[in-house]
């Protein structure tokens, strides 16, 4: 087998002297692989694509990126490889979409920015590729969220990246951005060979797009797999802490519906 | 829609901008009462090279500041840099120094020193969980400016009543006409500045990156931290350079920026290259208008400080109004 993309093995990692939020994480992305975590709230997810990206050192344990602990990796260099979407797209200054997927090519140019041929192309492409050319010339605030979040994506993409790591990106969307926005992921690691680790908050629309979930519980892996095989009733409730009961749709991986638990 | 930057076009920029500071520096060297003679000339044209450097300094950093705290009220007067380097400055004139070391490294070192104590001091105050307060930002940049304003104070109670004389006008942000008398001094501040202008622009593209939050710029390859302290450094680096010329001249940093944001757009490489240069042509000709008015109206000569400081408040009033209002300022 070919070394994972990124990967961790036994990590644990936490903030100052608390205790470790991520507790031994064992976790690995492939090439075109869609994988999503799942969890509670304060389960460790946010932290864990934290460590993913290189942002918070491991207390014990590693992140190898092709096989190299992740920092060791100059940024630079973890740039040309791994991206990154955070969960409310963000731009202080009144850039344009364009203006801001082209800054997905730091790491690619020269400290002044300046582009070259090959970063235009980058970046038009990447536009195409996430429906978001025709916002291209309009600026962050003047979309809607998922237009938004698919100019964050786009930007991301312009890195050229063998890994792209997602954080809760569709949280703060309406039914139908949440779907063009997994889709567009779902494509990106299936098209285009990308190693996607995402954390999700639906736990149907994560089953019905990833190739693998990740249930994470107090900092541990609970569960992790191709769907059919991680959404089973008692992991769920165990998980989230509700009844679950499991819908057969006929086309896909069981709906999860959740009922809070008497008396809790 | 914004074209896009280019090797080219930024070159044209900085020569074409090069060539109308060259221009302005001319006209205001020509522009005075007194008859050119070699000497007038020389003195006069040293004056207004200060201005033009006082003016690149402070806008060149006030850009650089308001992308690093993405705050577009940042500045090196308004968050007490300046006042800091005045106080290292009238360390420098207060002890005698001038026995051990040439005035030239001692005064630059000392604004500096104090520029950045200050800049950091500041820094800290606003840092919350490692968040930066924009608000808590500013009210720490008033109470230090409050602070160095009594350390100035106090160091004049070792000066003599002549020196108090010659400290108040630099207190007011007085660009100097006797630059020729001390070439070792002009060689550093004009080294300074433009050392500082160079490394802000190579950090345009940086400061771009910042407006999507830092994780996402850390995940682009900035080193934030780091960018963050380096630009502090430079920064105090530049306003020193200005303030051992010309004392604190405010709101340069604030004006000027925010004019050039108007019409060019965010991008922190341009702004770094046009802010700067509009900022020297900025304090050339207020500088300028300042001397003649005096010379003509026969009265003491306004310092070019009070001017920028009868503008730059209600301007930054009407920032600080807009972007509570919720406004994009």
């Amino acid at each position: 087998m070919s070394t994972p993309r990124l990967e961790a093995r036994g990590l644990v990692a936490g903030y100052g002297a608390a205790e470790a939020v991520l507790r031994g994480v064992d976790l690995a992305l492939e090439h075109g692989v869609f994988t999503c975590v799942l969890g509670p709230n304060g389960a460790g997810k946010t932290t864990l694509l934290r460590a993913m990206l290189g942002t918070l050192a491991p207390r014990a344990g590693q992140v190898l990126l092709e096989g190299r602990p992740l920092r060791e990796v100059p940024p630079r260099e973890r740039a040309r490889r791994v991206a990154y979407v955070p969960q409310v797209p963000t731009s202080a200054f009144a850039f344009t979409v364009r203006e801001l997927v082209a800054m997905g090519r730091h790491a690619h140019q020269g400290a002044l920015g300046l582009a070259s041929f090959a970063d235009r192309e980058a970046v038009e492409r990447a536009l195409a590729r996430t429906g978001a050319r025709d916002l291209a010339d309009r600026t962050l605030d003047e979309l809607s969220g998922g237009e938004a979040q698919c100019a964050m994506i786009a930007r991301a993409l312009a890195q050229a990246p063998s890994v792209l790591l997602l954080d809760e990106p569709t949280s703060h969307l309406d039914l139908r951005n949440q779907l063009l926005v997994y889709d567009l992921i779902r494509d990106l690691a299936h098209e285009e060979g990308v190693a996607v680790l995402c954390i999700g908050h639906d736990v149907n629309l994560a089953a019905r797009h990833a190739d693998r979930l990740l249930l994470l519980r107090d900092g541990r892996v609970l569960s992790a797999g191709p769907p059919a095989e991680v959404l089973r009733s008692e992991v769920l409730s165990a998980c989230y802490g509700v009844d679950v009961d499991l819908v057969d749709p006929g086309d896909g991986p069981p709906l999860v519906r959740a009922r809070a638990r008497r008396g809790e | 829609m914004r074209r896009e930057l280019t090797a080219r076009r930024l070159l044209a920029l900085i020569a074409g901008l090069l060539g109308v500071c060259a221009l302005v520096w001319a006209g205001c060297t020509l522009v005075g009462r007194y008859h050119l003679t070699p000497q007038v000339w020389g003195f006069r044209a040293m004056r207004v090279f200060s201005a033009g450097l006082i003016g690149l300094a402070l806008a060149s950093s006030g850009v650089a500041l308001q992308g690093l705290v993405r705050n577009p009220l940042a500045e090196p007067y308004v968050l007490g840099i300046s006042s800091g380097a005045g106080v290292g400055v009238l360390l420098g004139r207060a002890l005698p120094l001038e026995a051990l070391l040439p005035r030239w490294l001692t005064e630059p070192l000392l604004a500096l020193g104090g520029g950045l104590v200050t800049c950091l001091v500041v820094w800290g105050i606003a840092q919350r969980r490692g968040r930066l307060d924009p608000t808590v930002l500013l009210l720490a940049g008033v109470i230090v400016n409050v602070f160095n304003g009594a350390l100035i104070l106090v160091l004049f109670l070792f000066a003599t009543p002549e020196d108090i004389a010659g400290f108040i006008g630099w207190g007011m942000g007085q660009v100097p006409d006797w630059l020729l008398t001390q070439p070792g001094l002009a060689l550093s501040a004009t080294g300074l500045v433009l050392a500082g202008w160079g490394f802000l622009l190579a950090r345009g593209a940086a400061f771009n990156t910042l407006g999507l939050g830092d994780a996402v710029a850390e995940s682009l390859g900035v080193r934030v931290q780091r960018l963050r302290l380096e630009t502090f450094v430079v920064v105090s680096a530049m306003t020193a350079a200005a303030v051992a010329l010309a004392g604190p001249v405010g709101f340069v940093g604030l004006m000027v920026p925010h004019a050039a944001r108007l019409v060019l757009g965010p991008d922190h490489r341009r702004l770094v290259v046009v802010a700067g240069l509009a900022g020297a042509v900025f304090v050339m000709l207020a500088d300028t208008a300042c001397r003649t008015a005096g010379e003509w109206v026969g009265l003491a000569e306004v310092p070019v400080g009070v001017l920028t400081a009868l503008a730059g408040g209600p301007f930054f009033i009407w920032l600080l109004r807009r972007r509570f209002q919720g406004g994009e300022a």
